[in-house]
């Protein structure tokens, strides 16, 4: 089966049975969101929570506010409908556990993230974040399962 | 005069092989500094230079999932950057069992991480403090952060940090290897494009 993978600071979207991943997500957030009804998946890696404290704005896809309105829109381009998406966030995690002010980036990601989907009315319908290590994930656009595969920690699929 | 690259077919012949030469002294010295604390020959390849998007950084880094130690350090004073190292298992033990005489030990354990955790802030000292000295300028290393886990989650907070001021950072690469490859390993620095201003600068008043 197809699978498509995204780089940092990027996005895609795809129709089942497409396989949208994403590899090594640290304290940067994957978000996905899927219509169940039309089986359209999208997965956004972004880096950082907002647009606005940024110099360089090239890359939409970096931030959680513009990365996931891009991504929505890009998804209603190709047949999904907005009331129908769910959401699922993983990642923002803390890698170093002595941990200070910056180290925090990983929450506000999350935190920022979490803020974008409610202004979207879109739901979280799950997530698997913080913590203190790294996260593939892949979302299976025929079911809207998302797998978190972590190297120590095992495997889930929430 | 004043450089605003972002891209590195905007550096010239002259200017790419000096950052590569200077890249190598940083280098040279810190696999010297290895070569002493394992008493073992170190070599390691002439970095690879890339003024390269932040974003596809860990494309680079070789195998985005692949379990390595990562040892992070921040680079700051006149440059500012990042220093990191990532380390396959097999080296990790290698270092210990001839560091610490710790055989088949926990290798996540306390005290290796700290072991490890020295072992990349001498490194990121030697590398740090040649480039200091070659260009007479106040440049100091972060205490390291260190930790075991897929290469890209272990680099992707510097990459986050880098990104908040920058599209393009200047990336060196370089791999090291002790005799027989019982320690191999990969460190990286990055530069902010302000740094490398400062860098070309201080190249041309050399030169003149």
């Amino acid at each position: 089966m197809e699978t498509i993978t995204i780089g940092m600071a990027d996005y895609a979207v795809g129709r089942s049975p497409i396989n949208l991943t994403t590899m090594g997500l640290g304290s940067c957030v994957g978000i996905t969101l899927y219509d169940p009804r039309n089986r359209i998946g999208g997965l956004v890696h972004i880096m950082l929570p907002t647009v606005e404290q940024a110099r360089s704005r090239d890359n939409l896809a970096k931030f959680a506010d513009t990365g996931i309105v891009q991504l929505m829109e890009s998804m209603i381009e190709k047949g999904a409908l907005k009331s129908r998406l769910q959401a699922k966030i993983a990642g923002g995690a803390s890698m170093f556990s002595s941990g200070n002010g910056s180290l925090k980036i990983g929450e506000r990601n999350v935190a920022a993230t979490k803020e974008v989907m409610e202004s979207l009315r879109i739901p979280i319908v799950a997530e698997d974040t913080g913590k203190n290590y790294g996260r593939t994930i892949k979302l299976d656009t025929v079911t809207g399962m998302l797998t978190i595969k972590s190297a120590l920690k095992g495997t889930k699929v929430i | 005069m004043d450089y605003k690259l972002n891209e590195i077919n905007q550096l010239t012949e002259f200017q790419h092989d000096a950052l590569r030469e200077i890249a190598n002294i940083g280098f040279g010295n810190a696999a010297t500094s290895l070569s002493k604390l394992v008493n073992n020959e170190v070599s390691i390849n002439i970095p690879a230079l890339k003024m390269q998007l932040i974003e596809k950084v860990p494309g680079i880094v070789g195998g985005e999932e692949s379990l390595v130690y990562g040892i992070v350090m921040q680079i700051y004073g006149d440059l500012n950057g990042y220093i990191m190292m990532l380390l396959p298992t097999e080296s990790v033990k290698s270092i210990s069992s001839i560091l610490l005489n710790y055989e088949n030990g926990d290798l996540l354990s306390e005290m290796n991480m700290s072991m490890m955790q020295e072992v990349g802030h001498i490194l990121g000292g030697t590398y740090v403090s040649s480039l200091s000295d070659f260009f007479n300028m106040k440049i100091s290393v972060s205490p390291p952060y260190a930790t075991y886990d897929m290469a890209a989650a272990i680099i992707d907070l510097a990459l986050i940090e880098m990104s908040r001021d920058l599209e393009y950072a200047l990336v060196f690469d370089s791999e090291m290897m002790v005799k027989n490859d019982i320690i191999n390993g990969k460190i990286f620095t990055m530069f902010d494009t302000d740094s490398l201003d400062q860098i070309m600068n201080r190249i041309d008043k050399m030169v003149m």
